[in-house]
C-alpha cells in the first residue's frame, strides 16, 4: 500500500468508529417503541459532555418480590426487565434471565441494595439511561421542576436497548 | 554515525575531559577526538512546541464547544461539522507534511482531539448513561491508526494514556476485556516506535493498571493484591536484563516502596493471622521491609531512602501512645546510629570501599 493510501485509511478508521457508534442508538430512535417513565432529576456536569440532568427512574428500583432467581444469578448480572403500561407510565412487570418473547423490555445490570431495618432491600438496576444532556445552564429549570413534582422521561426501546430521548415536567 | 547524547551529558563529558587534560592525563588532541564522536541530541524544538500548543488549544476549544451543548445548531449539524473539521485538518496535515512538517504534524494532532470531541458528541446526542469510560477506549482506538501510520511516538503516547484512562475508569462497566489486546499492543508499539523509553515507561504503567483491574474484578483480598505488586516491584527492580533496565528499576523501586508501606497496615493481615496478632505480623513485615530498603540504599537507590522516611513517618502518626512510641523510636534511632558508627570505623580501618 502506498503512503497516501495508508494515510487515508488512518483518517477513515476513526470516522468509521464514530459512525458505527451511532448505528444502535439511531436505529432505536428511528424504529424503537416509545415509552414514558416516571423520574426524578438533579443537575451535575461532565467534563467532556457538559451539563446533564441525572435521571433516577422509578423502574430502576426493582422490589425483590419481582425477581424469581437465586441471588448469585442476580447481583452484577445483566437481566431483562419486562415492562407493562399502567395508566400513562410503564412499570416493572417481571425480571427474566432470557430475552422475553414479546412486550417491552429493557436490559439492565442488577445490584442488591440493603434496607437498614429488615435487611430486605431491593435491587438497583442500571439501564445506562441515567443522564440527559442539556445546554449549559439550562439543567437548573428541570431540577427545580423535579423538586415540585416528578418529571417524566421518554425512552425509545428496541430489543432491550433504550435511548433516552426526552425529559419534561409531568 | 555520531553517538547522540543529551546536552547535559555532553557538557558533563566535556568538563570532565577538560579536567583530565589539565591534569595531564590526556592531551588536547585526545580530548577533541573523544568529543568528536558525540553529537547533541535534538531537544525541544521551539516551533514544534508553539504549533503543538496551538493545536492543543484549538482542540480543547472544540471539546469544550461540544460539552457546552449549545442549542443554536442541531446535533446532526454538529456531527457533520466534526466530520468536516476532522477530514479538513487531516487533509491539511497531509498537504503541509512536505513543506511545513511541524505545522502539518500539529494539524494531525488537532485531528485526534477533534475525533475525541466526536466521540463525546455522540455520547451526548443519544444520552449514553453511566460513566462512559468506553469513550476513552474508542478515542484511543481512533488515534492508533494515525500513530502507526506516521510512526509518531507522541500520538502513540496519547493513545496509550487514553487507554489507561479507560482501564482505570471502567470499574462499573464489567471486566475491561480490551486489556488483553491493548496491553500487548502498547508493548508492540514500543518495539515498533524505535524502542522509545517514554513509550516503555507508559506501557509498563498500563500493564500494571490492567493487572490491578484483574485483581479488583476477581475480588482478590487487599493483602494479596499488595503482596502481588510488592513481588512485581521486586522482580522489576531485581531481574537483570538488557531492555532499558533503568526504567524497570525506577518503576520497580517505586512500586515495591508504595506496596511495602501499604503492607505495614495491620488490618490487611487479618485474613492470614488472628485479629490479635495482625499488629505483630505487620511490624515484623515493616522491619524486614526497612532492612530491605537499607540494602537497596547501600546499592545506591535514593528512592528507597524516601520510603524509609515514609515508613518512619507512618509509624510516628500511627498511634497516640506516646511513651511506647518514644521508647521504640529512641531505641531504633540509637541502633542505627550505632551501626553507622561501627561501619564508618570499619571502613576507615580497612582504608577502602564506599557506601554508595
Amino acid at each position: 500500500m502506498t503512503k497516501k493510501r495508508t494515510f487515508l485509511l488512518a483518517v477513515a478508521i476513526p470516522l468509521l468508529i464514530l459512525l458505527s457508534m451511532t448505528i444502535k442508538p439511531q436505529a432505536t430512535v428511528l424504529f424503537g417503541q416509545e415509552i414514558v417513565l416516571e423520574t426524578k432529576a438533579y443537575d451535575p456536569t461532565d467534563l467532556f459532555r457538559g451539563d446533564f440532568v441525572a435521571i433516577n427512574f422509578v423502574i430502576s428500583d426493582v422490589p425483590k418480590s419481582k425477581v424469581d432467581l437465586p441471588i448469585d444469578k442476580i447481583n452484577n448480572k445483566k437481566l431483562f426487565v419486562s415492562l407493562k403500561q399502567e395508566g400513562k407510565y410503564y412499570v416493572v412487570d417481571q425480571v427474566s434471565e432470557t430475552k422475553p418473547k414479546q412486550g417491552v423490555y429493557l436490559k439492565g445490570q442488577f445490584q442488591e441494595t440493603y434496607n437498614g431495618l429488615n435487611g430486605a432491600g431491593d435491587f438497583r438496576v442500571d439501564y445506562s439511561l441515567d443522564k440527559y444532556f442539556v445546554e449549559q445552564g439550562s439543567g437548573k429549570d428541570l431540577e427545580q421542576q423535579s423538586f415540585k413534582g416528578a418529571l417524566v422521561g421518554t425512552v425509545k426501546v428496541l430489543g432491550g436497548y433504550g435511548v433516552l430521548t426526552g425529559v419534561a415536567p409531568r | 554515525m555520531k553517538r547522540q547524547i543529551s546536552k547535559d551529558k555532553f557538557s558533563l563529558i566535556s568538563t570532565e575531559l577538560e579536567h583530565y587534560e589539565s591534569n595531564g592525563l590526556i592531551t588536547g588532541e585526545q580530548k577533541n577526538s573523544i568529543l568528536e564522536i558525540y553529537e547533541i541530541k535534538g531537544g525541544l524544538n521551539f516551533i514544534r512546541v508553539v504549533v503543538t500548543i496551538g493545536a492543543l488549544l484549538v482542540g480543547l476549544g472544540i471539546l469544550s464547544f461540544i460539552a457546552s451543548n449549545w442549542n443554536g445548531i442541531s446535533n446532526l449539524v454538529k456531527l457533520l461539522i466534526i466530520f468536516g473539521v476532522f477530514g479538513g485538518v487531516n487533509f491539511a496535515g497531509y498537504m503541509l507534511s512536505e513543506d511545513n512538517p511541524k505545522t502539518g504534524r500539529s494539524f494531525i494532532y488537532l485531528g485526534s482531539l477533534v475525533y475525541g470531541a466526536g466521540v463525546f458528541l455522540i455520547g451526548q446526542m443519544y444520552n449514553f448513561g453511566g460513566e462512559f469510560p468506553t469513550a476513552f477506549l474508542l478515542w484511543s482506538l481512533g488515534v492508533l491508526p494515525m500513530a502507526f501510520q506516521l510512526k509518531d511516538k507522541y500520538l502513540m503516547l496519547f493513545a496509550n494514556i487514553l487507554f489507561a484512562v479507560y482501564l482505570n475508569g471502567s470499574y462499573d462497566l464489567g471486566f475491561p476485556y480490551a486489556g488483553w489486546v491493548g496491553v500487548p499492543i502498547v508493548y508492540l508499539a514500543f518495539n515498533y516506535f524505535d524502542k522509545s523509553r517514554l513509550l516503555l515507561f507508559f506501557a509498563n504503567l498500563t500493564a500494571l493498571s490492567f493487572i490491578f483491574q484483574i485483581t479488583l474484578r476477581y475480588e482478590v483480598k487487599g493483602l494479596y493484591v499488595a503482596s502481588i505488586f510488592f513481588l512485581i516491584g521486586l522482580l522489576m527492580y531485581g531481574v537483570k536484563h538488557t531492555l532499558e533496565p533503568d526504567i524497570f528499576r525506577v518503576q520497580g523501586n517505586i512500586l515495591l516502596g508504595v506496596t511495602g508501606v501499604i503492607l505495614t497496615i495491620p488490618n490487611l493481615w487479618d485474613i492470614v493471622v488472628g485479629a490479635q496478632s495482625t499488629r505483630l505480623v505487620s511490624i515484623l513485615f515493616a522491619l524486614v521491609f526497612v532492612a530491605l530498603l537499607f540494602v537497596l540504599i547501600r546499592k545506591g537507590s535514593l528512592i528507597s531512602l524516601i520510603f524509609v522516611c515514609v515508613t518512619i513517618f507512618r509509624y510516628y502518626t500511627d498511634t497516640f501512645a506516646f511513651l511506647p512510641k518514644s521508647l521504640f523510636f529512641i531505641v531504633g534511632g540509637l541502633l542505627l546510629l550505632g551501626f553507622g558508627f561501627y561501619f564508618e570505623r570499619m571502613m576507615k580501618s580497612s582504608k577502602g570501599g564506599t557506601l554508595a
